[in-house]
C-alpha cells in the first residue's frame, strides 16, 4: 500500500528582546547558571509579572508578515503542571485568545510550485528553565538552571498542511528566514532560538481521514527535523502494515543515535487546568499601534526576492536564495554595485563565497572578504585583467588576509597575458614542442577537433603560469592550427 | 456532590500533595461539604452572562524592554536547601 | 500614649511631647507584656525598631514633611520584609527571609514608620479565625477564649490591645474587615488596585488587596496616603492622580444616600448584632443622611462563587511552594514526585491543603465550566447588583459579620460554617469595591462591626461617613481590659 504523510508543526521562536517576557532580567545567552534569574523568574513569593511591550510588538510584526488576523484583545492564561524547570508551577501562556490568529506562509517547493501553508494561530508564552542531567553533582540528581525561565517565546502552530519531510524543512527554513528578517529572533538554532515540534501521521494514499498522530518534540536543527520525520513516518507505516495501530504520544528524537523514543513520563495526568492569569489583565492592540508597527516593518524575504529580480535582473531562483537573509542580500547588492555585473555577483556570492563560508562555518556578516572586495575582484574578471581561474586564487588570498585584489594581482604578477605578440610566442612554441598533439588535432574528425584543442590549451596555460588570456590564446591557437591544415605557410 | 476515594487520590496527584490513606475519607467528606456549598451556583441563571475574571475592566499596562534586575543570585540561593555550583538540585528528573 | 490615635501621636511627635524612641519603646514594652498572652505577633523586630525610631527622631528634629514619621506599625506577616522572616503563618515559610521588601512595606518605611514586628495570621490568609496559623491562634483581646477573626487576626488584635497604633493587613474575602469587627477596631479594604500587591504573598490574585487597620477612620486615611501608590511592578496597580485621603473626611453627610441591602439583614444574622447596626443607622439619620432600601439579590451566591474562584487561583498561586528554591523541603526525598508531595503535605496545613484540592477540582477537566466558569458568571451578576445600587445610593452599609467573635474550636471542625463567617464581606472583593468596618457597639461584651461599602475609588466617601460617625460615637475609643 502507498501512504500519504501529514505533518503539522509547532515552532517555538525565542524572541530577541533584551529582557524577559515578564521581568526585567537579561536574556543574554551563555551566562552562569541562575545568574539571570531574578525574583520574578524564580517565582519568589509575592512577585508579579509585568509584560514586556517588545514581546507584543514582535508578535504583531510576525502577524503582519504572515498576513494573519490580529485580534484587538488577547488573554494570558495559566497552564498548570509541576516541573522543576517551571518555578511557578504553571506556565503563563495563551490558549483561548492568542495574540495572533489565522495566517499563511507560502513556500516554494522543489519543482518551483508555490504552496501555501496555513497558520492556525501564534501565541506568546514564557520559556521554561533547563534541567541538567549530568554535571558536577551526584548522578542521582538533576541540576536546575533558570536563566532561560521567562525568555519570551512565540509558539507558531501550523495546520497539518505539509506532506513530506522535505516540505517541512523548506517551511522551517522559510520561517527561519522570516523571523530573522523581521529581527524578532536571532535564529541561532544551536542555542535553541528556534525549536520545532512535529506532529506526524500517515494515511492510505488518496484517503481523507487523518491517522493517529504522534508529536516529536524539541528538534533544534533542520537536519534532525528531517531525520526525525522520516524515521517516524517509517515507524508508523511499519506498525500499520503489520496490522498494529499508532498510539497518540509525545516522542523525542536523539540526533546522535538517530533513534526516536516515547516520552511516556510526561503523558501521565496532563490536566493543565488552564484559567486566565489574574495577575495580567487582557492585552489590547489598538488600530493605531498596529499601523505604527506596520510602518516599521522591515523588508521581508519574498518582497526582497522580487526586488532583486526587478532591480538587478538576476534569475528568480538566485534571488530567492539571496533574499533568505537581509545580510546576504545586502552583501550581494554591494557586490553587484561594485562589480557592475549582477549575474556574476550572484554567482560568486552564492558559489565561491558561500562554499568557503559554509566550510568555515561563518555567517555572512563575518565574511573575511568584504562585499566591496569581491565586487572589485569580479570587475577584474570582467575587464580581462585576470581569468576566472586566477580569480579563485586571488579570492583565497584575500580570504587569508594577504591583501586586496589589485595588490595581490600586482605583487604576484597575475595579470592576464593579453599582448598578442607574447601570446603568439607561447602558442608557437607549444605547437613546435608538441608535434604529436598537433598531428592528432590535424588528423581528427573536424567535429572532434575541439576536444583535441583542449590538450594544447592546457599546455599554453601551463607555460603561461595560468596567466594567458584563455579566449585570445584559444583564438590564436586555432587560427595557427588551421593555417597548418590549410598549408598556409609555417 | 459525591466524590470517590479515587477522585481524592487523583486531586492529590495533580496538586502534588501526599495524602495519607487513612485520612482520605475525612478529606473526602469535607470536600463534599464544600462542594455542596459551591453547588448553590447552579441555581443562578447565567444565560448570556459573560464570565468575569477580574474586578478591573481595563487592559494591561506594559513595560519597556529595559533591564531593571541585577544579579542577586547569592541572596536568592541562600534560601534554598540544595544548591551546588549555582544549580538548584532535585532528585533526578526522568524524561 | 497608647490610647492616642495616630493623628494625635503625630501632633505630639511634632511638638516633641515625646520622641519616636519613647513611643516605640512604650509599644515594645506592651508587646513584651501582652504578646505572650495574645500571640498577635509572630516576630518582634525590637532592635530594628529602636534603630529606625532614632533615625525618625533625627528626621523629626530636621525638616521632615512625612506625616507618619516616627509612628510605629506592625506588618501582617504576608508582606515581604527584607531581612526579616516572612512566614505567611505557614510552616512552609518558617525560615523564609526575603531579600526584598513589599511595596507597601517600602512605602511605609519611606514615610518614616517604625516596624515593630510581623503580625500573626491564618496560614496563607486562609481562614476567618486565625486558627489555621502554624504559630498558634491569636487570642481576641476582648475575651481570650474567643477568636480575633481572620485572616488578619494578629493585625486587628495588636491594634485592639494597643500593642501598636496601626497595622497593615490584607483582605481577600473579608480578612481586614471581619477581624477589625471582631476586635473592635477600624479597618479599610481599598478598591482593588489602589495598593500594590508586589511583595504581598498571593492567595487569590484577583481578590487580594492590602489595607490598614487602626483605631479610627482618620488614622486609616493617613495610613492609606502612605500605602497607596502606582507600582510599575504590579500591572494591576492603578495609576491615579496624587490624592490626600484625609481631604473631605470632615464634610457634612446630610443628604447622603445610604443603601440598606435587605439581603444583609436576614437569615443567620444575630438579632443583637442587627440591633447595634440599627443604632448606627439612627446615628446616620441624625446626621442628616437618608436611608434607601436596596436589593443585592445575588449576595447569597457570593460565598459559593468565592469558594470556587479563590481556591482556584490559590491552587495555582501556591504551586510555587515546591521545596526547591525556598521554603520547606522534606527530608531525604526518594524521587522528584516524593520531594513535591511530601514537602507540600508537610509544609501546608490542613485548611490550605483543602483549598488547594478544591481549587484543583474546580479547574479540572470536566468541572471547569460547571464550577470555575459558572462562578465567574455569578461574579459578574454580583458586580451588576452593585452597579445598579450605586446608581441610587452613595454608600451601602451592613453588619460586617453575622455574629460577634465565637469561641475557639466552635467552627474549626466544619469548613462551611467557617466560610459563612464572611457572608457580608465577600461580595465586595468579588466586585473589587472598597469596604470598611468600624466599631458599632457590643453584644455580650464582644465588639460588633459596621460595614460601609463604597463605589469604585470612593474611599474618601466611606472614610468621610465613617469619620462623621466616629465624631458622634465612642465605640472606637473603647479598649479592652488588659488581659493578664
Amino acid at each position: 500500500m502507498r501512504w500519504d504523510t501529514v505533518i503539522g508543526l509547532e515552532i517555538h521562536v525565542q524572541l530577541s528582546t533584551v529582557t524577559k517576557i515578564f521581568s526585567g532580567a537579561s536574556t543574554l545567552f551563555g551566562a552562569k547558571p541562575n545568574s539571570q534569574a531574578c525574583a520574578v523568574d524564580l517565582a519568589m513569593p509575592g512577585t508579579l509579572p509585568v509584560l514586556n511591550s517588545k514581546a507584543v510588538d514582535h508578535a504583531i510584526m510576525l502577524g503582519l508578515a504572515i498576513d494573519a488576523e490580529i485580534p484587538s484583545i488577547s488573554v494570558f492564561e495559566r497552564k498548570n503542571y509541576f516541573y522543576p524547570d517551571l518555578p511557578k508551577g504553571y506556565q503563563t501562556t495563551q490558549l483561548e485568545r492568542p495574540v495572533i490568529g489565522k495566517g499563511k506562509i507560502p513556500i516554494v517547493l522543489e519543482d518551483g510550485t508555490i504552496k501555501e501553508i496555513r497558520i492556525h494561530h501564534a501565541h506568546l508564552e514564557e520559556d521554561a528553565g533547563k534541567s541538567l542531567h549530568t554535571g558536577d553533582f551526584d548522578s542521582e540528581l538533576s541540576g536546575i538552571d533558570l536563566n532561560r525561565a521567562g525568555i519570551p517565546l512565540i509558539e507558531i502552530v501550523t495546520e497539518p498542511d505539509l506532506s513530506s519531510a522535505t516540505e517541512a524543512v523548506i517551511f522551517a527554513k522559510k520561517l527561519h528566514s522570516l523571523v530573522t528578517s523581521l529581527g524578532i529572533c536571532d535564529g541561532r538554532m544551536a542555542e535553541g532560538s528556534l525549536r520545532f515540534d512535529v506532529n506526524v501521521s500517515v494515511r492510505p494514499n488518496g484517503t481523507n481521514e487523518l491517522g493517529t498522530r504522534t508529536e516529536t518534540k524539541n528538534l533544534n536543527s533542520f537536519k534532525f527535523m528531517e531525520e526525525a520525520i522520516l524515521l517516524e513516518v517509517g515507524r508508523q507505516i511499519d506498525i500499520l502494515e503489520n496490522g498494529g495501530s499508532v498510539i497518540q504520544e509525545t516522542r523525542l528524537y536523539n540526533g546522535e543515535t538517530k533513534t526516536g523514543y516515547s516520552m511516556r513520563s510526561k503523558e501521565e495526568a496532563n490536566d493543565y487546568r488552564y484559567f486566565p492569569c489574574p495577575d495580567l489583565l487582557p492585552v489590547a492592540i489598538t488600530a493605531s499601534h498596529l499601523k505604527k508597527i506596520r510602518q516599521t516593518l522591515p523588508e521581508l524575504p519574498d518582497e526582497r526576492s522580487t526586488r532583486l529580480v526587478a532591480d538587478y535582473g538576476i534569475g528568480k531562483s538566485e534571488a530567492n536564495l539571496l533574499a533568505v537573509t537581509k545580510e546576504l542580500s545586502e552583501y550581494f547588492e554591494t557586490v553587484a554595485i561594485t562589480s557592475k555585473n549582477a549575474n556574476q555577483a550572484a554567482n560568486w556570492t552564492l558559489g565561491e563565497l558561500m562554499s568557503r563560508l559554509n566550510a568555515a562555518n561563518l555567517p555572512i556578516i563575518e565574511s573575511p572578504v568584504s562585499a566591496e572586495e569581491l565586487g572589485i575582484l569580479i570587475r577584474r574578471i570582467c575587464d580581462d585583467t585576470i581569468s576566472g581561474k586566477i580569480a579563485k586564487q586571488v579570492l583565497d588570498a584575500i580570504w587569508k588576509g594577504e591583501g586586496t585584489t589589485d595588490v595581490i594581482i600586482k605583487e604576484r604578477d597575475l595579470k592576464q597575458l593579453t599582448d598578442t605578440k607574447a601570446l603568439n610566442k607561447i602558442v608557437t612554441s607549444v605547437i613546435s614542442d608538441n608535434p604529436k598533439m598537433v598531428s592528432d588535432f590535424i588528423n581528427a574528425d573536424p567535429q572532434r577537433r575541439k576536444k583535441k584543442l583542449g590538450g594544447l590549451m592546457g599546455q599554453i596555460m601551463k607555460r603561461s603560469k595560468g596567466q594567458a588570456d584563455p579566449k585570445r590564446a584559444n583564438d590564436l591557437l586555432s587560427h595557427k592550427l588551421h593555417q597548418i591544415i590549410n598549408g598556409e605557410g609555417n | 456532590m459525591k466524590l470517590k476515594r479515587d477522585d481524592v487520590t487523583q486531586l492529590g496527584i495533580l496538586a502534588k500533595l501526599a495524602i495519607d490513606e487513612n485520612t482520605i475519607n475525612d478529606i473526602k467528606s469535607r470536600l463534599e461539604n464544600v462542594l455542596e456549598l459551591v453547588n448553590q451556583l447552579q441555581t443562578a441563571d447565567t444565560v448570556n452572562i459573560d464570565p468575569m475574571a477580574h474586578p478591573q475592566q481595563g487592559f494591561q499596562a506594559l513595560r519597556e524592554d529595559q533591564i531593571t534586575e541585577e544579579n542577586d543570585q547569592k541572596a536568592f540561593q541562600k534560601l534554598s536547601k540544595d544548591v551546588q555550583n549555582g544549580l538548584y538540585l532535585v532528585p533526578k528528573v526522568i524524561e | 500614649m497608647h490610647d492616642m490615635s495616630i493623628a494625635s501621636q503625630i501632633k505630639a511627635l511634632k511638638t516633641r511631647e515625646f520622641s519616636s524612641a519613647e513611643l516605640t519603646q512604650h509599644y515594645l514594652d506592651r508587646i513584651k507584656r501582652l504578646n505572650p498572652i495574645l500571640n498577635a505577633l509572630i516576630t518582634v523586630t525590637e532592635e530594628k525598631a529602636l534603630d529606625s525610631a532614632k533615625k525618625a527622631d533625627r528626621a523629626l528634629n530636621g525638616d521632615n514633611n512625612n506625616e507618619l514619621c516616627g509612628i510605629p506599625i506592625v506588618h501582617k506577616d504576608i508582606f515581604c520584609t527584607q531581612g526579616v522572616r516572612t512566614s505567611c503563618g505557614s510552616k512552609m515559610l518558617n525560615d523564609f527571609v526575603p531579600p526584598y521588601d513589599a511595596t507597601v512595606v517600602k512605602n511605609l518605611a519611606e514615610a518614616g514608620t517604625i516596624m515593630l514586628g510581623k503580625a500573626n495570621m491564618d496560614e496563607f490568609a486562609m481562614g476567618s479565625s486565625n486558627e489555621t496559623s502554624f504559630y498558634g491562634s491569636v487570642k481576641n483581646p476582648w475575651d481570650i477564649s474567643r477568636v480575633p477573626g481572620g485572616s488578619s487576626g494578629g493585625s486587628a488584635a495588636a491594634v485592639a490591645a494597643r500593642m501598636t497604633p496601626a497595622a497593615t493587613a490584607t483582605d481577600t474575602g473579608g480578612s481586614i474587615r471581619q477581624p477589625a469587627a471582631l476586635c473592635g477596631v477600624t479597618g479599610l479594604k481599598p478598591t482593588y488596585g489602589l495598593i500594590s500587591r508586589w511583595g504581598m504573598i498571593a492567595f487569590a490574585s484577583s481578590l487580594d488587596q492590602g489595607g490598614p487597620i487602626a483605631r479610627t477612620a482618620e488614622d486609616c486615611a493617613i495610613l492609606l496616603n502612605a500605602m497607596a501608590s502606582f507600582d510599575h511592578r504590579d500591572s494591576t496597580s492603578l495609576r491615579l492622580p496624587e490624592k490626600n485621603y484625609k481631604d473631605g473626611i470632615n464634610r457634612p453627610i446630610s443628604g447622603c444616600k445610604i443603601g440598606i441591602p435587605k439581603e444583609y439583614f436576614t437569615g443567620s444574622l444575630n438579632p443583637n448584632v442587627e440591633a447595634t447596626v440599627f443604632d448606627m443607622l439612627k446615628v446616620l439619620t441624625d446626621l442628616g443622611a437618608k436611608l434607601v432600601d436596596i436589593s443585592l439579590p445575588n449576595t447569597k451566591l457570593s460565598v459559593p462563587s468565592y469558594y470556587v474562584i479563590a481556591p482556584a487561583e490559590a491552587s495555582a498561586n501556591l504551586a510555587r511552594f515546591d521545596g526547591i528554591r525556598y521554603g520547606h523541603r522534606c527530608e531525604n526525598p526518594k524521587s522528584l514526585e516524593d520531594l513535591y508531595c511530601r514537602s507540600r503535605a508537610e509544609g501546608f496545613g490542613e485548611e490550605v491543603q483543602r483549598r488547594i484540592l478544591i481549587g484543583t477540582y474546580c479547574l479540572s477537566a470536566g468541572y471547569h465550566d460547571a464550577y470555575y466558569r459558572k462562578a465567574q458568571q455569578v461574579r459578574n451578576l454580583i458586580k451588576q447588583d452593585f452597579t445598579k445600587s450605586f446608581s441610587k445610593v452613595d454608600v451601602i452599609v451592613s453588619p460586617t459579620c453575622p455574629a460577634p467573635a465565637f469561641k475557639f474550636g466552635e467552627k474549626s471542625d466544619d469548613p462551611v460554617k467557617m466560610y459563612l463567617e464572611d457572608i457580608y464581606t465577600i461580595a465586595t472583593n468579588l466586585a473589587g469595591l472598597p469596604g470598611m468596618s468600624i466599631p458599632c457597639g457590643f453584644v455580650d461584651q464582644n465588639p460588633v462591626g459596621f460595614q460601609l461599602i463604597g463605589d469604585y475609588l470612593q474611599e474618601t466617601r466611606i472614610l468621610n461617613i465613617a469619620h462623621c460617625i466616629q465624631r458622634e460615637t465612642d465605640w472606637h475609643k473603647l479598649s479592652p481590659e488588659e488581659p493578664s
